[in-house]
């Protein structure tokens, strides 16, 4: 599913600036596509617009378009579109209707109307690959962050999406349930899906990002090769962090293009 | 140099074990002490018992055994409305707490309680706020700041009022980069400033910039208690790069900041 | 918990509980509405609600108080000797005992009722019936909001003390409290209630259409004869009553 932004403005009730302020992108599937920028920049509102959420569910403004596979997202529900999103605070998004983690699982599936097999096995196929399966009979309203985050992860997979569109994804999750669902998505863009990742973690998004669109103040400021991008000066200048090993070498007075992980500046170090 | 021995500790555990009524012991054979000064990172699995631990800290729980001395005081049958301010506590989703219609009142409420007088808690909330980056929102509701903005103003709520003993549960959860930067900074000033921190924290890069010494718990029980950079390894959390580079250049702990780090490198 | 109510399917306990409130309405003698009562208790305890029956109990025990004093001691004549010495209304006793029966009868079908309604088998139930899926989520999320409600407010309540906040002493000192336990609570729910919706649409709730039913209730032939004879009972006693 291929989403294509034209102009996209957004500004939400009440207030006087452009959260996304002309934006112009084409997005493409079979790739991790990775986006950041300084707090403000604009990559909530952007991911929401891709789900086709504003203004329909969040009030305000949108100049443009927002179109996946020829419909304009806004139109209907994400799910019914293939779309799965993903919002940024995990304790919200549990749906209050399921007594057990397996029952919330199928909650997308079961909203979509598919057959009961196919909820079935796309739950318990859902559960393996998060890595939840010890988590199948308790409730969903009781678990930690981490174990939310990746309940609701195993929601979306489960509905089968086409696109995913996730917010901070990581953000409760420690190192091996981050690098589990890390694998997961990027094995899922191959297999075509479209995946977009908002997120402030650079050494996590090195790993699986093919593309990185840097914003700042709703428009896009940096677009291309994540590796590239994140050696050199622009994206510090837009505040907008980098991955761990660069930050420590651009203090330690190195000019771009920096080391990028920790093997590389250990490399550079001894070498010099 | 002062005898490390001699300076009174701000929280002291003895022997103190801890289990809901009817439940499994959750805390046992607790000793420790936490000295003006440190900045102590408290590792472990889920379940070990870590907020346990914070929570005997400020009187929200009593050991069913052994005793708690927080600030040279014994905290059996007393309540954390009597250690504030004190003794600060910063809870997880702590944005859940805010109430006031600004940042500034809300960070003005911890030290009116506590009865300062108007002058010192304009003075002590523009210091806190300028320490987080918040001057600029400090007229602003805030329920209208995005997530990290409002974790800070409850960072800030509860360091207004300049408590000794500085218990933090998870503080770089959810926030930016810059954010968590700021953050790591304040945990440094505090401790500098002769105050003790003892934070809950997954965040390999807050543990190692912000903190010193790391306790392990495990299943209840202390199992290890010394450089906060061993506790990391141990943890196999993900090692950052100034330590990384520190441990390859043989910098000892103390000296593995990125400040440090980045200047030994230039050095190299 | 395998009791027989929380077997049965959730249209069925709901039919019951609501067949027992409405002949509570419609019968009419003291024989009757006693006997009723009586019937209510055994239903309750017999299909595993029994919390409710004691509940039930608990509840109704100061209304009867009540009806006692106004009705019984301070009734009309004529007035008869009484146990204890004194004298005590005749038509205020019988009225007491008719007024008192019916409440029982509703306080415990309603407790026994609620004790043993689970929400997440009703909402499926509905489901597997095609009625509104909104009308029915909102009786589920609602349900599990107000659950959930209780532990923020404690946590709420902890997070300010420990900022000073006095919640213990005087009535002056909780009232000065108040602002800080509540406050939160309505401000968090009103940007929530926008994260919530948000939430909501991108799981699906909002989609029009048949959903599926993984795991729907079992319908016996034993619960549809108890709901048609809980209907049944009921006409009956109205057409009863009109023909008296």
């Amino acid at each position: 599913m291929q989403f294509l932004v034209r102009g996209l403005r957004i500004r939400y009730p009440v207030q006087q600036r452009w959260a996304v302020n002309g934006v112009d992108l084409e997005i493409v599937p079979g790739q991790v596509t990775w986006l950041t920028g300084a707090l403000g920049s604009g990559t909530s509102t952007l991911l929401l617009a891709l789900a086709g959420l504003i203004p329909r569910l969040t009030g305000g403004e949108r100049e443009g378009s927002v179109v996946a596979a020829d419909l304009d997202v806004s139109t209907l529900s994400p799910l019914s579109h293939g779309i799965g999103y993903l919002g940024p605070s995990p304790e919200l998004q549990i749906s209050g209707i399921a007594k057990t983690v397996r029952d919330e699982v199928a909650v997308g599936p079961m909203n979509l109307g598919r057959s009961r097999e196919q909820i079935l096995h796309a739950t318990d196929d859902a559960l393996r690959r998060l890595g939840i399966e010890h988590l199948a009979g308790r409730d969903p309203g009781a678990l930690s962050g981490g174990e939310t985050q990746r309940v609701l992860i195993a929601s979306l997979f489960a509905a089968a999406p086409r696109a995913l569109l996730l917010d901070e994804p990581f953000s409760a999750l420690d190192r091996a349930s981050s690098a589990l669902v890390q694998d997961l998505l990027r094995q899922v863009a191959s297999e075509g899906a479209t995946v977009v990742i908002a997120c402030d973690d650079a050494d996590a998004m090195l790993e699986i990002a093919d593309r990185l669109i840097v914003l700042r103040d709703g428009q896009v400021a940096l677009d291309g090769q994540p590796r590239e991008l994140l050696a050199g000066d622009a994206i510090l200048a837009l505040g907008a962090g980098t991955t761990d090993a660069a930050t420590l070498a651009q203090r330690s007075g190195y000019a771009a293009p920096r080391p990028v992980t920790r093997a590389e500046l250990l490399a550079r170090i001894s070498h010099d | 140099m002062t005898e490390p021995s001699a300076i009174a500790p701000l929280l002291l555990l003895t022997d103190v074990a801890f289990r809901y009524p009817g439940g499994p012991p959750v805390l046992e054979a607790i000793s420790l002490v936490v000295r003006p000064g440190e900045a102590v990172g408290v590792f472990g699995a889920n379940g070990a018992g870590k907020s346990t631990l914070l929570r005997l800290a400020m009187a929200l729980e009593q050991p069913v055994a052994g005793s708690v001395t927080a600030l040279g005081k014994a905290l059996a049958g007393r309540h954390p409305e009597d250690l504030a301010p004190r003794v600060g506590f910063l809870f997880q989703q702590p944005e859940r707490q805010l109430f006031a219609s600004s940042v500034r009142e809300e960070c003005s409420l911890a030290p009116r309680l506590a009865g300062w007088e108007g002058a010192r808690v304009a003075a002590a909330v523009a210091t806190v706020l300028n320490q987080l980056g918040l001057s600029d929102t400090a007229e602003e509701h805030p329920y209208d700041l995005p997530l990290p903005r409002r974790r800070l103003v409850a960072l800030a709520s509860i360091l207004s009022a300049d408590p000794d003993l500085i218990l933090l549960d998870e503080p770089t959860a959810a926030l930016d980069f810059a954010s968590r930067e700021r953050v790591i900074q304040v945990v440094r000033e505090r401790a500098r400033a002769g105050k003790a921190v003892m934070a809950i924290t997954h965040d390999p890069a807050f543990a190692h910039e912000a903190l010193d010494r790391g306790l392990l718990l495990d299943r209840g029980r202390v199992v290890q208690d010394g450089p906060v950079r061993a506790v990391i390894d141990d943890r196999r959390l993900v090692r950052p790069a100034a330590l990384a580079v520190a441990l390859e250049l043989g910098l000892p702990p103390g000296a593995d900041r990125r400040d440090e780090v980045a200047r030994a490198i230039r050095g190299h | 918990m395998n009791s027989l109510a929380s077997r049965a399917h959730p249209f069925t306990t709901g039919a019951v509980g609501l067949a027992l409130i409405a002949l509570a309405l419609v019968l009419e003698t003291n024989r009757e509405t006693v006997a009723l009562y009586g019937l209510t208790v055994v239903i309750a305890l017999g299909t595993g609600a029994g919390a409710g029956a004691r509940r039930g109990l608990i509840a109704v025990i100061p209304i009867w108080i009540l009806l006692f004093l106004l009705q019984v001691i301070l009734g009309d004549a004529p007035r008869v000797a009484a146990p204890w010495g004194g004298t005590l209304s005749e038509p205020g006793l019988i009225r007491a005992i008719s007024q008192g029966s019916r409440f029982a009868v509703i306080a415990t079908a309603s407790l026994a009722f609620a004790a043993a309604f689970d929400p997440h088998r009703f909402l499926q139930a509905a489901i597997a019936r095609r009625w509104s899926f909104g009308a029915a989520f909102l009786v589920v999320a609602t349900l599990d909001a107000a659950d959930r409600l209780g532990e923020q407010a404690r946590r709420l309540r902890e997070a300010q003390r420990t900022r000073g906040v006095r919640v213990t002493g005087s009535l002056g000192t909780r009232a000065r409290a108040m602002p800080a336990l509540i406050f939160p609570l309505l401000l968090a729910s009103l940007t929530e209630a926008d994260d919530r919706a948000l939430a909501l649409e991108t799981r699906g709730m909002m989609i029009q259409g048949p959903r599926t039913v993984i795991d729907p209730p079992r319908d016996s032939a034993i619960d549809r004869i108890v709901r048609w004879g809980a209907l049944a009972c009921v006409i009956a006693a109205i057409l009863w009553r009109v023909r008296h």
